[in-house]
């Protein structure tokens, strides 16, 4: 018979909390020396003035105090701000379409279409960098190449060296990369919205738009909101894919922080400097992130 | 140990290292590391600042001043003096002397190296261009001119990793006239000065009047780009550097190649240039084994491979006897090694990622040389 008194329930607790501290401690460890451990590391090293080489002097405030009046920092501030906040807009955006039309296929079309849609969220981000150079190559990449073959070709630009396109060049790349990821997220939400609820709504002669955005979109909030995050946090930490497609120029017209950062610290030396400037961009990724989430906040519905 | 020092685009560069490892074989298992040009200054410092370099790192001995003022790197005077010089006395002494920073040594050259223009022949030919030994910017403009009406392709080509080059050269160039490059080198010329107005609008007028492969978008090229548009015949001049001779020459395969000087924006030339060296970090475990690599990929014996593949060595002990290379080191005569680019790494970032392509997109001129003379007067402060 079992013991069921609350003292061995509690004693029956206890042990399994133990044992799941014990599994949790080698993972707590890796993500202590890879991201607590460095992240502490890096405050303390932005009250410093350090050249990498040398003693270390703490300098308080100084080195935010001079980013927060350094052009160059803004700027490179308001890129990756740019470039995340659009990212993640647009990915969603598509995203979310491409759920809906994914959705409404039939099983074996479905999955290819699946694959195919989130195959570049699998890609390197160096290969798609350099395949999308190639692509807006001025001379002889895709994008001008089909431009001129449909007889548009006085649209055709030099698309990384333009400074009203450059930005926004990345930023196609960075939906084209990205949406494969809302989509699957939104269309495995979808899959739980029971058919009783799409039947219904037939019934009541709702077409598939007025059923998308009046049944699907409210219940799957909640994987919105978890998709909204978590791409815009990938796309603040771009650092690969402008390094590959532009190194931040045409004269750091698409300069992120994380560009400026290592040219801070390594080109530079100025790691304390750099450092201040990683803190300031993780404040601004939190104050989005919450901003989005407060913007986001779904009710939990039980269907 | 570990060698950052593979040179791949050299076809002597693995053939090098694999003899260096051959001749050390019984005392050290050495990792050689290939060369990434492009990012090689904060491959350095990302090194050095782990607390684990290489045990030697390739680098410019001409650009060394941002390891020397932050001591991070070896000085090799007293192992270059040692035994009455004999190491010392191995090397050109010229080049050597690019590495020399307040009397003492901290790089070693392997091969000088400078700014140079390949030239497609036929195409000059076809527009009725000599192949000039020197000659002035308004020349190259009238040749570019000529070329792209007559042989209707593209005169010039450049990579932006090289960019930096039409200012760097134009400002030595102009300075050598003026009689200002020592003040130049030294940061004493302010940028407002004109010198740094004409050769922003001379470089300008050559993206303006689309000589610049390929016309819009000529900013953003690659030097890979540059030199399959040469190679393609779609470019009459392509800026390379003066080591790779060899390579562009072989790619180039069926065209009539020749290498012509730098043009000059002022009355004399002076292109950019030095060498190609080593170096040993300040903070490389064991110093003594870390010179004893250097002694033995810079010996005549590994260096004679570098010769005998077309290459100029820097080892006065080593002959070049090819012709190509020959021709090359008589242009080395106006090579300058000291430029105001040197100042500090703030300067030459700017020249690197800005300079050109801000004035070039449209900011105007007070604003792109007054943001230079800033860095010119932190630099100086500093």
């Amino acid at each position: 018979m079992m013991n069921s008194s609350p003292d061995a329930r509690i004693r029956g607790r206890s042990a399994v909390s133990w044992t799941g501290i014990a599994f949790l401690l080698p993972a707590l460890a890796f993500i202590s020396f890879s991201i607590f451990i460095p992240t502490v590391w890096n405050l303390l090293l932005s009250f410093q003035q350090w050249d990498g080489f040398k003693d270390r002097k703490w300098i308080g405030l100084r080195n935010y105090t001079e980013s927060l009046k350094d052009p160059d920092v803004l700027h490179s501030l308001y890129h990756s701000i740019f470039l995340a906040v659009m990212i993640t807009l647009l990915s969603v955006i598509v995203g979310l379409a491409l759920a809906a039309f994914v959705f409404r296929l039939g099983r074996k079309e479905g999955s290819f279409y699946r694959l195919v849609l989130f195959m570049p969220v699998m890609l390197p981000v160096a290969i798609i960098g350099l395949l999308f150079t190639f692509m807006y190559n001025p001379e002889m990449g895709l994008v001008n190449q089909f431009l001129r073959l449909i007889g548009a070709g006085a649209l055709a630009d030099a698309w990384l060296e333009n400074p009203d396109t450059v930005l926004w060049a990345i930023v196609v790349v960075g939906v084209w990369r990205m949406s494969g990821l809302t989509m699957m997220l939104i269309f495995a939400a979808m899959q739980n919205i029971p058919q009783s609820l799409f039947e219904s709504a037939r019934l009541e002669g709702a077409g598939y738009a007025r059923q998308f955005f009046s049944i699907v979109l409210p219940l799957v909030k909640p994987i919105l909101q978890l998709s909204v995050v978590f791409t815009l946090v990938m796309s603040f930490k771009t650092y690969d894919l402008v390094f590959v497609m532009t190194e931040g120029g045409p004269a750091n017209l698409s300069k992120t922080i994380p560009l400026q950062m290592i040219d801070s610290a390594f080109t530079f030396n100025e790691f304390g400097y750099s450092a201040a400037m990683g803190f300031l961009l993780t404040l601004a990724v939190m104050l989005i992130i919450s901003l989005t989430s407060r913007l986001l906040r779904g009710e939990s519905y039980e269907y | 140990m570990t060698f950052y020092g593979k040179i791949v685009e050299y076809t002597s560069g693995e053939k090098m290292v694999a003899a260096m490892q051959d001749q050390l074989k019984d005392k050290y298992e050495i990792d050689s590391i290939q060369v990434d040009w492009a990012n090689l200054e904060k491959v350095v410092k990302t090194g050095i600042a782990s607390g684990s370099p290489a045990d030697v790192y390739e680098f410019w001995p001409q650009n060394m001043k941002t390891f020397v003022t932050a001591q991070q790197a070896l000085d090799l005077t007293p192992y270059l003096e040692a035994n009455g010089g004999e190491w010392k006395n191995a090397f050109n002494q010229t080049l050597l002397d690019l590495g020399k920073y307040d009397g003492k040594y901290y790089a070693v050259p392997l091969g000088s190296n400078f700014s140079v223009v390949y030239v497609n022949k036929d195409i000059f030919d076809k527009a009725g261009v000599e192949v000039p030994t020197e000659w002035t910017w308004d020349k190259f403009l009238e040749a570019s001119k000529a070329i792209k009406d007559k042989a209707g392709v593209y005169p010039f080509a450049i990579g932006k990793d090289l960019q930096n080059w039409l200012a760097r050269n134009g400002v030595m160039s102009l300075g050598v006239s003026e009689g200002k490059q020592d003040a130049l080198a030294a940061g004493e010329v302010p940028a407002t000065d004109a010198i740094f107005s004409t050769v922003l609008k001379n470089i300008k007028d050559l993206y303006d009047k689309q000589y610049w492969y390929p016309g819009k978008g000529a900013l953003t090229i690659s030097r890979d780009e540059a030199k399959a548009a040469f190679y393609q015949g779609k470019v009459a001049m392509l800026a390379e550097v003066s080591a790779d001779a060899r390579g562009i020459i072989s790619g180039a395969q069926g065209l009539n190649v020749a290498v012509a000087s730098w043009p000059s924006m002022g009355d004399k030339n002076a292109v950019l240039g030095g060498a190609d060296g080593l170096f040993i970090p300040a903070n490389a475990k064991d110093k003594d084994a870390s010179v004893e690599l250097l002694k033995s990929y810079l010996s005549a014996d590994v260096q004679k491979i570098h010769a005998d593949e077309g290459y100029a060595a820097a080892n006065v002990n080593v002959q070049v006897s090819d012709p190509v290379v020959q021709s090359i080191m008589q242009l080395s005569a106006d090579v300058q090694a000291k430029e105001f680019y040197n100042l500090g790494p703030k300067i030459s970032d700017f020249f690197d990622k800005e300079l050109i392509s801000s004035y070039v997109l449209g900011s105007s001129e007070s604003d792109v040389l007054g943001k230079l003379e800033k860095l010119r007067q932190q630099t100086i402060q500093q």
